[in-house]
């Protein structure tokens, strides 16, 4: 696993990260060990998929995840810190700083259009 | 010109049964209704950011779904195999289904699933210059390797922190799915990419650049930094899916670092230096 980022403030939110990983990994994984043919072709139109597949995956990308480079956060890819302990108008001064609204929470889900390039 | 509607509740109509019949089909069925007191076990303050955010989602996923829709034309123009094209018009029907869930959210939550947009789509670029085959390249790569392969990151670590059943439920059903809309991504370009010659490998690489500094910008816009919030209150929110913007941002760097970038490389692109230059790129 790569050195811990300070965006992971628990070990819930580092065992979310982890499994995100791994997850993220598995989508990519089927590709070299099944000869670019997954499951995902295997679903009938008006069928759900199984959240199993998801689960089963998760086991198999864990080493492809750990052997893998850290990615390159810096402090400002992970946004600015608040200090919970600096008081609560210095706190709420950084949070209106950060631009951080409580209604919202995480949206990019995607996918988004592409862009575009020329030639 | 006037905004558009998105309203996950369909009035009567010719289309209606068969449309229920499908959202259930694809899964809302298995999710089952909420709860009656799913309201009364999260906070107001909860339930606001909670309706404010699914159905921002409700909004973002039904453009998603324009997104698949229209790489069909490319796909058939490129001369694809009919089973890819089945597969996009699936993971446009999925996007559909998953507003319809984000939809479901809100109105748990006590909000109106109803909300407006921007009135007009932007279509899938055609890449002036080159072909069809490297065109659908390109926007299946984009979507599938980078945009849904980083969703699946993002939703793995909201359902991972959810602790209501019943969310955690609609997120397992969405995660599914966008687990297979990046198998679409990968699937092709695992196909096509080797069959390139070194020009067009160079120039798909060079289009790399392009596509990690627009996701870049596309997904910090929307994952908001939020301070270190009182343990309490992040478990609030994280109950009802909702994650904090540091912790998703992390997510995304990751996944994209340590798994877009190898996986690509692995397939004879330069992504590695596609990764590192991106910000001196411009769409």
């Amino acid at each position: 696993m790569s050195p811990m980022n300070p965006a992971l403030l628990t070990d819930r939110h580092a065992l979310a990260h982890q499994r995100a990983l791994r997850a993220a990994q598995a989508v990519t994984l089927g590709l070299f060990a099944l000869g670019a043919v997954g499951c995902s072709a295997s679903v009938g139109p008006d069928a759900p998929r199984p959240v199993e597949d998801v689960a089963a995956a998760d086991a198999a990308a864990e080493a492809a995840v750990a052997d893998a480079p850290a990615a390159d956060v810096s402090a400002a890819d992970a946004g600015d810190r608040c200090d919970r302990d600096a008081g609560t108008d210095a706190y709420l001064a950084c949070c209106q700083l950060a631009n951080w609204d409580w209604n919202r929470g995480c949206e990019a889900w995607g996918p988004f259009v592409p862009p575009a390039m020329e030639g | 010109m006037d905004a558009r509607v998105v309203d996950p509740l369909v009035g009567d109509s010719a289309f209606r049964l068969a449309h229920e019949r499908a959202m259930g089909a694809l899964g809302r069925d298995r999710v089952g209704p909420p709860p009656d007191d799913l309201a009364a076990r999260h906070e107001p303050r909860v339930r606001e950011a909670a309706v404010a955010t699914w159905r921002a989602r409700m909004v973002n996923e039904h453009r998603s779904s324009a997104v698949f829709a229209a790489l069909v034309p490319q796909m058939i123009e490129a001369s694809s195999g009919f089973d890819l094209q089945t597969a996009a018009l699936r993971a446009a029907t999925d996007e559909i289904f998953h507003a319809t869930l984000c939809g479901d959210v809100v109105r748990a939550f006590g909000g109106a699933s109803r909300a407006e947009a921007e009135p007009e789509l932007t279509a899938p670029p055609r890449h002036a210059g080159v072909d069809a085959r490297e065109r659908l390249l390109r926007n299946v790569m984009f979507v599938g390797c980078l945009s849904e392969t980083v969703a699946v990151g993002l939703l793995t670590e909201e359902h991972a922190l959810c602790t209501d059943p019943w969310v955690k439920g609609v997120l397992e059903v969405i995660v599914a799915d966008e687990v297979a809309h990046a198998k679409l991504g990968w699937q092709h370009v695992a196909a096509v990419a080797p069959t390139l010659d070194a020009a067009a490998r160079a120039r798909t690489s060079d289009y790399l650049r392009v596509a990690f500094g627009y996701l870049e910008e596309k997904e910090l816009a929307l994952l908001p930094v939020s301070p270190p919030l009182p343990d309490a209150d992040a478990r609030a929110r994280e109950a009802v899916g909702l994650c904090s913007g540091d912790g998703a941002r992390s997510v995304f760097f990751d996944t994209l670092a340590r798994v877009v970038v190898p996986s690509l490389d692995a397939l004879g692109l330069d992504a590695s230096g596609a990764w590192r230059d991106r910000r001196r790129a411009s769409a």
